[in-house]
């Protein structure tokens, strides 16, 4: 039972950041029902930006660990936000009404050029975070044995804050409600007076810069990266949002927080069912569960059934 | 007749010359080892580029898995092979069987989601595969580092009993089959012409290996003779042009029998390695094996080409190649006319995983190493490119593809960095920017050439004055600069030329005053900049602007659809009211 609640903390941790990066990929799936190859891509690049930051310049100007992140985080929210506008004006605009292959190749491309660049400035070497940022933070004892890492309640807290963010940004505001009624239809909204590439551009710069910012926390978190982190974690992310239903905020963060928890207590419990190298599988999980949710689901947990337009 | 003549010689020119250059390309002098090897790489990168192109350009369905059922095929072989030692080319059929096996297995529960979904289960797939190969699944992949050892490719030697009765039956079999609605002298007399000038080569020159002359002209005249009848030449065009081919190699082999016969002796011993006879099935047969020499293997990717290509061709004219059409274009107007679309999209999946489980039985063959990374996600975006780049749906297109995607940049490999400003180098990269840009500014070349000549002066100006080459390297990212900032003055401003002439007279003077200094530095840089660094960033920025300038692809597919709208544009006035124009072109 208490490893249980102890995997079971893990694995919200995780899923807390594999939300926050499906929320990118929804709702630029949502204006544009286009799979954003270079979202992941775009986080791993997040991490990079933080780790750039706060070994060099950031390391000198301050040594108080909490005011340098959130330096850190505003700097790496506008970098990648700025990307992403910029990634969307370049590779994604021009083809909008260019069918459905020729975008996901610009992606793919788009994607490429991020994880060379990114390969290149690194050397491509692991890389690893100032250590002993915010480990001062007091552990949270739940019961007799079972104890939260601050760390692990802060990321926590920020990925819940974003999520609820978002859902209120995207329900409640005017931008909100004119981005609802871009990813149901261009033209129309475009009829109601809404600038519709200003809008999404404007979700080109939400969707990155929070994945950005995942980005900055994963690194603090796991304190080292490599540039292919992007790849693997993007793809997962996508299939979080996938299996909440694409398109949808609250099911892009149930279908993280699923993930992460099945991803960890299959490594956690694995070998007590016979997988006996159940991590080297870990990766394989998230396919296959999207596997298993899509021939049930085709439209994922919380998706609505929409009859394709004809 | 003429006119039906001038309709079918333009295609054909093409294809046979394109063929033509496929068939001489090992001999031709800037062939060597290295090339010749990347090669046959290429020729399997394009069977590959065929095999997705049916399900991608065909049937209009995402695969970004595809190197999965290429490594299915690869690992099949390679099992096959090492474990039972079954020689690899047998092992066809049964790696055919699985990639497609597995295809059906796979893809029926997911067939019915949509476009994007599919896109993202095929990656889930291949991922899947990926990672279970590389945890050694099943204790039989060899894991991480993979498999080593799958045998060269063996084949009984040609010219003794049964392999020569065996083609000859084989080749009679097809022609009756193609041939069946032709009249009973074509069909019968042809292949009783065949037959008999088959054997009566060698048997009446006394000379065996003449039976590899036989079996070229076997096979040449059932694809002239078929190619003929589709293009309705009448049947006694065909007769004439059968006992012009009999009669032709006839000739040929009874005036050079004997420098023939060495010719195929010297270069058996050359290039194969003949075995002691074993007995297969109770018959004997003598095995004859590829050495490490490329250009066999060469020709041997090559037939599987042309095999595979003439197939696909067959396939896209048949009842099925049609309802693919279909399916692609408009789904709910397929499924109205009664096409079944999940079996029709299913056959896509299962003939197009075959063909590349094929192509994977020849990639173990040849490099006789089997290990994960060449079957990752990267490759199956380069298969992916292969076919959307050049063009989706078009087989030209895929030629392309396989020369950007594969071949340049293994050739960028053999390239310095100071390629860049050798010799005339700088000079063809300029000419071939501004060409571009001279040809996108159709209708205004005059200030389109002014500015070229603009930028070619700040371009050759300071390296030519100052006598340093290296600084044709900032020279060339300025023009790039130029070109691509050039569109975005023009739309903000009516004097472009002031601009652009400014510009790059600021860039010529920074060059003159600090070129000098700035040439060492910059010497070093480029001599340490490797490309091989950065050449999936090259690719990717490649495969963003090409789908930018042209989002269907290099040579895209003259569309079929298309001849239905051209018929609506100038119809006859009778024929307006006609409903079933309302097809394929109107859905579009």
């Amino acid at each position: 039972m208490e490893t249980f609640l102890q995997q079971l903390i893990n694995g919200l941790t995780i899923g807390g950041f594999y939300a926050v990066v499906a929320l990118g990929y929804t709702m630029v799936y949502g204006v544009l029902k286009l799979i954003n190859f270079a979202h992941g891509d775009m986080f791993m690049w997040g991490t990079l930006a933080g780790w750039g930051l706060l070994t060099t310049v950031l390391a000198g100007l301050t040594d108080l660990d909490l005011a340098a992140i959130l330096a850190a985080a505003v700097l790496v929210m506008a970098f990648i936000g700025v990307m992403g506008m910029t990634i969307e004006r370049v590779a994604y605009r021009p083809l909008r009404s260019a069918g459905r292959l020729s975008p996901i190749i610009s992606a793919l491309g788009a994607a490429f050029v991020l994880q060379s660049v990114a390969r290149n400035v690194s050397d491509a070497r692991w890389r690893t975070y100032p250590p002993g940022l915010l480990k001062e933070l007091p552990n949270l004892r739940l019961t007799g044995s079972v104890s939260v890492s601050g760390l692990q309640v802060l990321m926590l807290l920020v990925c819940v804050a974003i999520m609820v963010g978002l859902y209120l940004f995207v329900q409640r505001t005017r931008i909100g409600t004119a981005m609802r009624a871009v990813s149901l239809d261009h033209n129309v909204s475009r009829l109601m007076g809404i600038n519709v590439d200003r809008i999404i551009s404007l979700v080109f710069m939400i969707g990155p810069a929070l994945g950005g910012l995942a980005g900055l926390l994963i690194g603090i978190y796991y304190g080292s990266f490599n540039f292919t982190l992007g790849w693997v974690f993007g793809l997962k992310a996508f299939i979080a949002a996938i299996l909440g239903g694409i398109g949808n905020i609250p099911g892009a963060v149930l279908g993280g927080f699923i993930l992460g928890i099945s991803e960890t207590m299959v490594v956690a419990y694995g070998p007590n069912v016979g997988l006996a190298d159940a991590s080297a599988w870990k990766d394989a999980i998230a396919y296959v569960l999207l596997i298993a949710i899509l021939i049930a689901r085709p439209t994922g947990l919380l998706g609505e059934t929409v009859a394709e337009k004809v | 007749m003429s006119q039906s003549l001038a309709r079918i010689s333009r295609p054909w020119m093409g294809s046979a010359l394109v063929l033509a250059l496929a068939l001489v390309l090992p001999y031709l002098p800037f062939m060597d080892r290295s090339r010749t090897s990347l090669a046959v790489l290429a020729g399997i990168y394009v069977m590959l580029g065929l095999s997705l192109n049916l399900i991608v350009g065909y049937a209009g369905l995402f695969q970004l898995g595809h190197a999965a059922f290429f490594g299915l095929g690869a690992y099949t072989a390679a099992i096959l092979s090492i474990e039972h030692n079954i020689t690899i080319l047998a092992t066809i059929p049964i790696a055919a069987l699985v990639a497609g096996g597995a295809a059906i297995l796979i893809s029926k529960p997911i067939l019915h989601l949509r476009g994007d979904y599919l896109c993202i289960v095929t990656i889930a797939f291949g991922e899947i595969f990926r990672i279970g190969v590389t945890n050694n699944a099943f204790g039989i992949t060899g894991g991480a580092n993979g498999l080593f050892g799958a045998g060269r490719p063996e084949f009984p030697l040609p010219w003794v009993e049964p392999v020569p009765a065996l083609v000859l039956a084989l080749v009679l079999l097809l022609y009756v089959y193609l041939m069946r609605k032709s009249g009973p002298v074509v069909r019968w007399g042809g292949a009783g012409l065949i037959a008999a000038s088959y054997y009566l080569l060698p048997l009446a020159l006394d000379q065996k290996p003449l039976f590899l002359v036989s079996i070229v002209m076997a096979v040449v005249a059932l694809v002239l003779v078929t190619a003929l009848r589709d293009h309705h030449v009448s049947p006694r065009g065909q007769m004439i042009a059968l006992v012009g081919v009999v009669a032709l190699f006839g000739l040929i082999a009874a005036a050079r029998s004997g420098p023939i016969v060495t010719a195929i002796e010297g270069s058996l011993d050359e290039y194969f390695n003949v075995g002691a006879p074993t007995t297969v099935l109770g018959v004997e047969v003598t095995p004859v094996a590829f050495r490490r020499d490329a250009r066999p293997y060469y020709y041997l990717v090559l037939g599987f080409i042309l095999i595979t290509l003439v197939g696909m061709r067959r396939l896209q004219d048949s009842r099925l190649g049609r309802a693919w059409l279909y399916v692609r274009e408009d789904q709910l107007a397929a499924e109205a006319m009664g096409i079944d679309t999940t079996q029709v999209k299913l056959a896509a999946f299962a003939i197009g995983s075959a063909v590349a489980g094929v192509a994977g039985v020849l990639y173990a063959g040849r490099f006789t190493v089997v290990a994960p990374e060449s079957f990752n996600f990267l490759q199956s975006v380069i298969m992916f490119c292969i076919v959307v780049l050049g063009g989706s749906g078009s087989i030209p297109g895929i030629l392309v593809g396989t020369l950007g995607m594969v071949v340049l940049p293994e050739l960028l490999r053999d390239v310095g960095p100071n390629f860049l400003y050798q010799g005339l180098n700088p000079a063809v990269i300029l000419a071939l920017l501004l060409g571009l840009h001279l040809y996108s500014a159709r209708g205004r070349l005059g200030g389109a050439a002014l500015e070229s000549g603009v930028i070619a002066a700040a371009f050759f100006v300071p390296p030519l004055v100052l006598g340093e080459r290296v600084l044709y390297v900032p020279g060339l990212l300025m023009a790039l600069a130029a070109l691509t900032l050039l569109p975005i003055v023009r739309r903000r401003t009516g004097d472009v030329l002031l601009w652009v002439g400014s510009a790059a007279a600021v860039y010529a003077i920074v060059m003159l005053v600090a070129g000098k200094s700035l040439a060492p530095d910059l010497q070093r840089s480029v001599t340490a900049f490797r490309i091989m660094d950065w050449r999936d960033g090259l690719m990717g920025a490649a495969m963003v602007v090409m789908m930018v300038l042209r989002p269907a692809g290099m040579i895209p597919e003259r569309r079929r659809g298309v001849m239905f709208s051209a018929v609506a544009e100038t119809p006859a006035p009778a024929e307006i009211a006609v409903p079933q124009q309302a097809t394929v072109g109107d859905a579009q």
